[in-house]
């Protein structure tokens, strides 16, 4: 390793850190998506399979849909794709639009890609503070689901608990570069 | 000077190398500090408005939906059918090629997808019946591409977020186009190999493979068709196909065991994370640009400038091939699609034509270099430089630039499928 490498070098305790953190937003997205599957799945199976069954066999069984699933689906929704930001920073799966990567020589990739993170780690700051002013005033409002009644800013929280997260993973990139994934070959 | 303003502070957010996401948000930023009351909080507010849309599940669905069938033997099961109809025709296994990626593109939304799984198959199999390397690079990379415009398609979704079009019309509006892109690069693909010789037509050939196809065909025709008769919306369709894709992988195919749908899960998360927080900054950047009548603003700039709708459409097309070039479909949907569609329907062009024409231009960026991606995903699957992969797509560029034209021309060939009306 070079001598430059070994002074960019992340702890090892930084990495393993990003490691867990990493897995627990994958989880946490994936039982979201899981959810969103499973309760729309049984949802329109109930009422556009079961249902006519059901009538055919004049059976009274009652809604067969399940009540408010998409509503609950939406809120799925929100806290897997905004513990995705973790994860899409994670895993270097961001849009970046590469239109401005030639406009500068090669050999300062580099150091433009630490300048990135660190600039991206301060928008994201920014927008975790204006997101926590956001679900505060959800909060002292009360503003509630509609069809669930549910009091909304526990899932409003995901919005800027996301930028957060990926803020201070956009900080550790700039602080140790070696923990930088590398962009994908391609995103469509 | 404010809008030169904004985009200057794009130009250096672009040589800064920040995420779209990041373009978006301090673009919605800029607009609000400058046009509107610099209360920042309404950005996070108006996300939080632009995903609480119930449609906007039918992409998770559909992502989830195109991981469990791009994973086992579906496109192989395809080609096996297509192949054993095709075999009479001159240049049969290159016609095999294109129908079996407009198969899959029914079932896949993506155009990488849809060139990878077929391609992968495809590739070697004409390599070795000895059909020319350029013609064979060209039609699978041209087939992928029409993954975007048959439906499902993740980018007509996308684009009927943003300019609140109704998600159904543009997806029968994809069956005209994406069945006029087939046959033309099927016919190109016989008059190519019109010397090669033909086989004859093998009838128990075509009873096994249908037998083993038979149940990934039917899926198409199931989500689709529950679609245009309206018997499901697309959430719903999105919803049917993902239970019908788990039975038939795991029951029938026995391909999938629960435990993948780890993965498979993950992949959909990783797509959504990058994708649904850029939609929310897009739609919340869409409301603020509303709010602000900047699109009414634009239709009056240009309307000085071009009194004709088809000046208009001409110049349209020009810069979205020149987009397609230089940015992904997503990106150049999610910027340009709220701006001009409102544009384009004070021109009369209704946005769902207006969506179609936007995504077949962009279909064609997906083999225009620099960021033509199917080039570049070629480039890396196949093993081939980007130089002869660039060669091999320009007479199918043409023939979809021809297709293109058509559609801008016979507006029916897409809005038949809508309004039932030539």
């Amino acid at each position: 390793m070079s001598d430059a490498r070994k002074a960019h070098a992340a702890p090892p305790g930084a990495a393993r850190l990003l490691a867990v953190w990493h897995t627990a937003e994958c989880w946490l997205a994936v039982t979201c998506f899981a959810f969103i599957a499973i309760i729309l799945v049984l949802d329109v199976l109930g009422r556009e399979f079961l249902a006519p069954i059901l009538n055919f066999l004049d059976i009274d069984a009652g809604p067969t849909g399940i009540f408010a699933s998409q509503r609950m689906s939406i809120y799925a929704l929100v806290l897997g794709s905004f513990a995705g930001i973790g994860i899409a920073t994670a895993t270097g799966s961001h849009l970046v639009p590469r239109v401005g990567f030639g406009w500068v020589p090669k050999a300062w990739g580099p150091a433009m890609d630490r300048l990135a993170d660190l600039l991206t780690g301060c928008f994201l700051l920014g927008f975790t503070w204006y997101g926590f002013k956001f679900v505060h005033s959800s909060y002292v409002v009360d503003l509630r689901a509609p069809v669930l009644d549910w009091s909304v800013w526990p899932f409003q929280l995901a919005i800027p608990l996301g930028f957060l997260s990926a803020a201070c993973r956009y900080f550790a990139y700039a602080l140790w570069p070696t923990l930088r994934p590398g962009l994908p070959e391609f995103q469509e | 000077m404010n809008a030169v303003l904004l985009l200057g502070l794009i130009a250096a957010l672009l040589f800064l190398r920040q995420p779209l996401l990041i373009i978006l948000m301090s673009a919605a930023v800029f607009v609000h500090l400058v046009w509107g009351r610099g209360q920042l909080d309404y950005i996070v507010e108006d996300m939080w408005i632009g995903l609480d849309k119930e449609l906007i599940l039918s992409i998770p669905l559909f992502i989830l939906c195109g991981n469990v069938m791009t994973r086992g033997s579906i496109a192989q099961r395809l080609i096996d059918m297509l192949a054993a109809i095709t075999r009479p025709l001159p240049g049969g296994m290159a016609v095999a090629c294109v129908l079996a990626c407009a198969v899959f593109a029914a079932i896949s939304g993506s155009s990488i997808v849809t060139m990878l799984a077929i391609g992968s198959v495809m590739f070697p199999a004409m390599r070795q019946a000895g059909y020319d390397l350029k013609f064979t690079l060209g039609a699978i990379m041209s087939g992928g591409t029409l993954g975007i415009i048959i439906p499902p398609s993740i980018p007509m979704i996308i684009y009927g977020l943003v300019t609140e079009t109704s998600i159904v019309d543009l997806f029968a509006a994809g069956f005209g186009p994406g069945i006029l892109l087939t046959v033309v690069l099927s016919v190109y693909a016989i008059w190519v190999n019109r010397r090669r010789p033909t086989e004859a037509f093998d009838l128990d050939e075509f009873v096994r493979s249908f037998r083993r196809g038979i149940w990934a065909v039917l899926m198409p025709v199931i989500m689709l068709g529950g679609i245009y008769t309206g018997w499901f919306t697309a959430t719903e369709a999105a919803a049917v196909a993902l239970a019908y894709a788990m039975v038939i992988e795991i029951f029938v195919h026995k391909e999938l065991k629960l435990g993948d749908f780890y993965n498979i899960v993950l992949e959909a998360s990783k797509l959504g994370g990058s994708l649904f927080p850029v939609l929310a900054v897009a739609l919340s950047l869409n409301i603020i640009l509303i709010e602000h009548r900047i699109p009414q603003g634009m239709v009056a700039f240009m309307q000085g400038y071009i009194d004709s709708p088809l000046v208009f459409m001409l110049l349209v097309n020009v810069l979205l091939l020149i987009v397609g070039c230089l940015m992904t479909t997503g990106e150049a949907i999610l910027v340009l699609a709220p701006l001009l569609a409102p544009v384009a329907a004070a021109y009369g062009y209704d946005k769902v034509i207006f969506g179609l024409i936007m995504i077949l231009n962009l279909e064609i960026g997906y083999l225009t270099p620099p960021v033509g991606l199917n080039l570049i995903v070629a480039m890396s699957a196949f093993k081939q430089p980007f130089g002869l992969l660039c060669r091999a797509a320009v007479p199918f560029i043409f023939l979809m630039l021809g297709c293109l034209a058509l559609v801008v021309w016979q507006p029916w060939i897409a809005m038949y499928f809508v309004t039932g009306k030539f």
